[in-house]
């Protein structure tokens, strides 16, 4: 299942990356007219010169030995998802982190406090924050925390961890914000069940009902939901990336597109496919250990 | 020759090409001393950049890699920042024979390049046939389309790699000759087309490109950290006039980040483009020094079209609007268009466009005169460009209150736009850009405008303008050349292929922590060698 998904990605990207209108060569070269044998030069080193299906086996594979191709510009793609990969990586775990505890948290307390003023307050205030567009949130924790008040850096990679903690929490506020929404529903729906209630006339702690019962069977969805965030955070944050100047994939992936740099989107994009569906895999399988009911053939 | 993307040359927000204003001195002290005071010499500051495509000088067409590698070489013509005018840099002399086919070019001697190798004619000439070379495949290719044996070695299996036209007289001195004279060669010389190379560059160009090797007053320090910084330092036996600061910083930026680390004083200078620069006006009005770069921005005009072949008609169009109010609303780092090409360039002539300033009851009598317009008149954008989109339209409403037209605006992706542009199938003007290589009046006009230009996309086909711009060609010196170009440039302001529009801003705001910021004359790029560091660290 996962590989004809993954063929057909490339096939998708490929074919619109590639038959788009507009000619990438001219561009690099201003639109100046180009010796011929400079074009075939260039043509040649790219396989621009032969027909699509040619080009899209050239590059599969490629792909096979871990070659994404080279840029317009003569750089390794592959080189340059090396070098952004761990960018990103880093940024996507810490938002996760964020998204894990402070989303989990919001959801128990949200769901046991009930109709209790700290419920009220985490309702709104999780509402409140998934309104907020990313972009609003990155600017604003970027002007009040790195240029007012000068804890933590504006942009850039440079200062190690404390680079990625702004960043992080723009990103893991709002995932929290909205996993702790539709945790604390989940959770609240098997608080009424009858085998809450069962297990509580038989006197067992509170503790063992809510960790044991309630949260494994909140778990599968919940679950879910942590897998799809963390596919969406490593096909790189674009957005976050951009205003903190992260070198991560997400920056990439714009540079690419602006410039019409065929190989280098076709590369991230399948990047983040492979990401997205090894991701929902591992996924998939956690669930199935979780909830027995849940089988795979 | 290239046009420029607007938002290309707003995102990156940087230079177009660069040319290092060290040396100048005389021939070839080996510690040439600084002319300026003691003290001030020393320290480290940063500036913005962009990650550049490249840095091999031959294949570099963007302004990042040019910014970088005007620090790293003295090339052999820089420019002076008052009048734009060609000079001798690394060259000691550039002369013109009388038939104007061939130029000799003597190199001052004992320059090195970073790695101590001799700057030798061999130097150039060698990487003039590298870059010359087609199968080589590199971009700059065609700035080489001039010189004897171009066409020779481009062809699909050249027999030779060489240019016939490149000769070495002896260690300083080699020859050029062209196909037909042209009195702009020495401007073209300030292009990064035109470096030297040292030998090691033949034998791993890749290995090159990550720390490139020149023979200017800053070498690398260090290998090019991708997406983060390039990092320059000071040439230590650099025989032309040294820079200022020890250590230059290039930190890469992609976005907005630049001007918020510069707000956190993270970043010495930095450029400041359309969205902040009413910001700056008011938080940083000493430093911000607001320039017109080399950019023209105009609307082009399909004069392949049988309704825009009545100047008339382009005239009005052109005198409806009112610029000066467009940029001070909306394109505030633009400022408006009154000539051809750039204040900066030489042969500029302020107010030179007489249909360039408003004139409502003027355009009003000349689009009657010349009959009206009728239907729909659509002015052409690129898509995704929020800000030009609120300005094209508030000139598609000044054509329909002033005039009487019924205009309206049209949003292209940008790939589609380029392809229906080049491929001349445009209904009505679109919005555009042109950089140039060189600054010469030459590099604006014959492009753009004739016949055979490299970017006539217009359709304007004027044999009387050729024989103009081919006489200024011609001209026995760059002085001679420009009333020439003058004359054929009031050709096209009276025909009027295209509405001028402005001149983007190149605009710069510093920290007090820098002094002595400086714009490379007609060049857009930052003169880092005379950047001054307020207190250096010992």
């Amino acid at each position: 299942m996962v590989v004809p998904v993954l063929l057909g990605t490339i096939l998708l990207v490929f074919g619109m990356v590639f038959l788009a209108p507009g000619d990438p060569i001219a561009r690099l070269a201003g639109n100046k007219p180009l010796s011929p044998s400079t074009v075939a030069a260039i043509k040649a080193r790219y396989h621009l010169d032969q027909p699509f299906l040619i080009q899209f086996w050239e590059y599969i594979k490629a792909l096979s030995h871990g070659d994404f191709g080279a840029t317009f510009t003569g750089r390794d793609v592959s080189e340059i998802i090396k070098e952004r990969f761990p960018v990103t990586l880093k940024l996507a775990l810490g938002a996760f982190s964020i998204d894990v505890v402070l989303g989990l948290t919001l959801s128990i307390v949200a769901a046991v406090k009930r109709r209790t003023w700290i419920d009220s307050t985490i309702l709104a205030g999780t509402l409140v924050m998934i309104t907020i567009p990313t972009l609003v949130l990155g600017f604003v924790l970027q002007y009040v925390f790195g240029i007012k008040l000068g804890w933590l850096p504006v942009a850039g990679i440079q200062a190690g961890w404390q680079s990625y903690v702004l960043p992080a929490l723009t990103l893991g506020l709002i995932y929290a914000a909205s996993l702790g929404r539709l945790g604390r529903s989940d959770i609240l729906d098997n608080l009424s069940g009858e085998h809450i209630r069962a297990a509580t006339a038989r006197g067992l702690p509170r503790r063992r009902v809510l960790g044991h019962h309630v949260l494994k069977n909140s778990l599968v969805p919940i679950v879910t939901i942590f897998g799809l965030d963390l596919a969406y955070l490593m096909g790189g944050a674009v957005i976050v990336e951009s205003i903190f100047n992260l070198p991560g994939l997400g920056q990439s992936l714009i540079v690419g597109v602006r410039t019409s740099n065929g190989p280098l989107v076709v590369g991230l994009v399948m990047l983040s496919a492979i990401i997205f569906v090894f991701t929902t895999l591992i996924v998939d399988l956690l669930c199935a250990r979780i909830d027995p009911r849940i089988s795979y053939e | 020759m290239k046009r420029v993307t607007i938002w290309v040359a707003a995102v990156a927000a940087l230079a177009m090409f660069a040319v290092s204003c060290g040396g100048g001195g005389g021939g070839g002290t080996p510690s040439g001393s600084s002319s300026a005071p003691p003290g001030v010499q020393g320290g480290t500051f940063s500036f913005v950049n962009a990650e550049p495509s490249t840095l091999i000088p031959g294949n570099d067409y963007e302004s990042a890699g040019g910014q970088v590698l005007e620090a790293l070489f003295t090339r052999l013509v820089t420019f002076d920042f008052e009048t734009g005018a060609p000079l001798p840099a690394q060259a000691e002399s550039i002369t013109q024979s009388d038939d104007g086919l061939t130029w000799t070019i003597v190199i001052k001697d004992g320059w090195t390049f970073h790695n101590g190798e001799p700057v030798t004619a061999q130097s150039y000439v060698d990487a003039w046939n590298y870059t010359a070379y087609g199968p080589n495949g590199y971009i700059l290719n065609f700035f080489f389309d001039r010189i004897e044996g171009y066409d020779a070695i481009n062809v699909d299996k050249p027999k030779t790699k060489e240019l016939s036209g490149l000769a070495i007289v002896d260690d300083t001195t080699f020859t050029v000759t062209l196909t037909a004279p042209f009195s702009q060669f020495e401007i073209t010389l300030g292009y990064d087309a035109f470096d030297p190379l040292p030998k090691v560059f033949y034998d791993d160009p890749d290995a090159y490109n990550e720390e490139p090797i020149g023979d200017g007053p800053y070498m690398m320090d260090g290998p090019w950290k991708h997406d983060e910084t390039i990092n320059l330092t000071r040439y230590p036996d650099y025989a032309g006039t040294p820079g200022f600061a020890d250590n230059i910083e290039l930190p890469i930026y992609t976005g907005n980040a630049a001007w918020a680390d510069f707000q956190a004083g993270n970043l010495d200078i930095t450029l400041v483009g359309s969205d902040h620069v009413e910001e700056a006006r008011i938080a940083y009005p000493d430093t911000l020094n607001e320039q017109a770069s080399s950019t023209y921005l105009y609307l082009g005009v399909p004069v392949y079209d049988e309704r825009f072949q009545n100047k008339e008609i382009i005239q009005a169009l052109s005198m409806a609007v009112d610029r000066q109010a467009v940029m001070d609303a909306i394109l505030v780092a633009e400022q408006p268009a009154d000539d051809l090409v750039p204040p900066a360039i030489v042969g500029y002539r302020s107010g030179a466009c007489q249909y360039c300033t408003l004139d409502v009851a003027g355009a009003q009598q000349k689009l009657a005169e010349a009959g009206g317009w009728t239907g729909e008149l659509t002015l052409n954008i690129y898509a995704d460009d929020v800000v030009l989109e609120q300005a094209m339209e508030a000139v598609v409403n000044q054509w329909k209150q002033n005039l009487g037209i019924d205009a309206k605006l049209k949003a292209t992706p940008y790939p589609s736009y380029d392809a229906a542009i080049q491929a001349r199938e445009m209904t009505g003007p679109w919005w555009s850009g042109w950089g140039m290589d060189y600054p010469s009046m030459q590099d604006y006009l014959t492009p753009l405008y004739g016949t055979n230009g490299g970017y006539n996309t217009s359709g304007y086909d004027n044999p009387a303008f050729d024989d103009l711009m081919k006489q200024g060609d011609q001209a026995a010196t760059v002085d001679a050349s420009v009333p020439i170009y003058q004359q054929a440039a009031d050709m096209i302001l009276e025909d009027l292929p295209l509405i001028p529009w402005g001149y983007i801003g190149f605009n710069t705001v510093h920290q007090p922590t820098v002094t002595n910021v400086l714009k490379n004359g007609p060049i857009d790029s930052l003169a880092l060698e005379l950047v001054q560091v307020v207190q250096p660290s010992s």
